[in-house]
């Protein structure tokens, strides 16, 4: 498998983990190991010293070469996404910035507009920048243009588990974009990312569909092969489509000849 | 007549003290109030960035530091000292998709 180009990084594995919804800490370093995941979504939160256990900088540093991408979840605007994204930054020493903003707590939908000004403030800063987005491909690729190291269409809203319903909008996406392109939220199972990759997208990201399975780890590495499979499978060619059907065995002529 | 001036006089002075050199006001009070994580709290006046990670049994977490809308790096943690008013934040990384 080529290797996965997200700014000045490589990565060999195309499974990107978010790390909410976990039933536990421990629960999700087993997931996260068992995907194989190289890059992790991680979220800003206040320190609580009755919870400190929720801090997950400790527990991660110890799996081998993985990188952290923390999100702007909870901004609302350009302004606190980047202001979150500075905060992360000097947190985790890592350039990679997942640009999330959604607002409206029933659909979480991205914000394109305050998405596009915050990416066009957070690349020029020399972040890694990752935008989540609604499935646009005009504006997947006006970020593209910005500097963003990838573009992140949804599948389906955060969470819901309806899929790729968003397919045909990805494919667009896919067919103009220079960056990888990464479906992010929304699918359910490994088929779904196997299809993604199918499609020609360099990864997919999942958090709901492997932490709230009912054996996370084993779900995560399902995920992990479907991921390998859809990569390899495109990259096999996959055989044309046809209205009619090509037969696959010679017609045996001797069967029906008259006896 | 002269007593009533006198108190005017030192009313006068202490307002000019305290105007002009709130530290001291700060430091003749021993207290200071901050928010820290939206919730306000009562300090000893004098504590730095540092002490309030210990205070918080947070000394030993990777945290992030922000007062007044400032991060604040490690190295400059023992140096900065609260004032009353400021705004603190410490945050960490928790799970998140």
């Amino acid at each position: 498998m080529n290797s996965l180009r997200l700014g000045s990084y490589t990565f060999s594995s195309r499974l990107i983990l978010g790390t909410g919804k976990f039933s536990s800490v421990s629960a999700m370093i087993e997931a996260v190991r068992a995907s194989k995941a190289q890059l992790v979504t991680v979220a800003l939160r206040r320190f609580n010293r009755e919870q400190a256990e929720d801090d997950l900088f400790g527990p991660l540093s110890e799996i081998e070469g993985l990188t952290l991408m923390p999100n702007t979840s909870g901004a609302a605007t350009a302004k606190e996404a980047v202001k979150a994204a500075h905060i992360s930054r000097e947190l985790s020493g890592s350039p990679f910035i997942k640009v999330e903003i959604h607002p409206n707590p029933h659909h979480l939908m991205p914000d394109p507009i305050e998405t596009y000004e915050a990416c066009k403030i957070l690349a020029a800063e020399g972040f890694i920048v990752m935008p989540y987005i609604p499935a646009d491909p005009v504006l997947a690729k006006r970020l593209e243009e910005v500097g963003c190291s990838s573009v992140m269409p949804l599948g389906s809203a955060i969470g819901s588990g309806q899929g790729l319903s968003t397919s045909a909008m990805v494919q667009l996406i896919i067919r103009e974009s220079s960056v990888p392109v990464i479906v992010d939220a929304g699918l359910r199972s490994p088929s779904e990312a196997c299809a993604a990759m199918e499609m020609g997208c360099e990864a997919v990201l999942v958090n709901s569909a492997i932490a709230v399975a009912r054996d996370p780890a084993a779900m995560a590495g399902a995920f992990a092969r479907a991921v390998e499979a859809g990569y390899d499978a495109r990259n096999a060619g996959l055989m044309p489509r046809s209205g009619s059907a090509v037969a696959s065995s010679p017609l045996t002529s001797f069967l029906g000849a008259g006896s | 007549m002269r007593a009533a001036g006198n108190v005017s006089l030192c009313r006068l002075v202490s307002l000019i003290i305290f105007k002009f050199f709130p530290d001291f006001l700060t430091f003749v009070m021993s207290t200071i109030h901050i928010t820290l994580n939206g919730e306000k709290r009562e300090l000893t006046s004098g504590l730095s960035v540092d002490d309030l990670l210990k205070q918080e049994c947070a000394e030993s977490q990777k945290v992030a530091v922000v007062v007044n809308e400032n991060i604040v790096r490690p190295d400059d943690r023992a140096s900065l000292i609260l004032q009353d008013g400021d705004q603190v934040e410490l945050l960490i990384f928790a799970g998140g998709g």
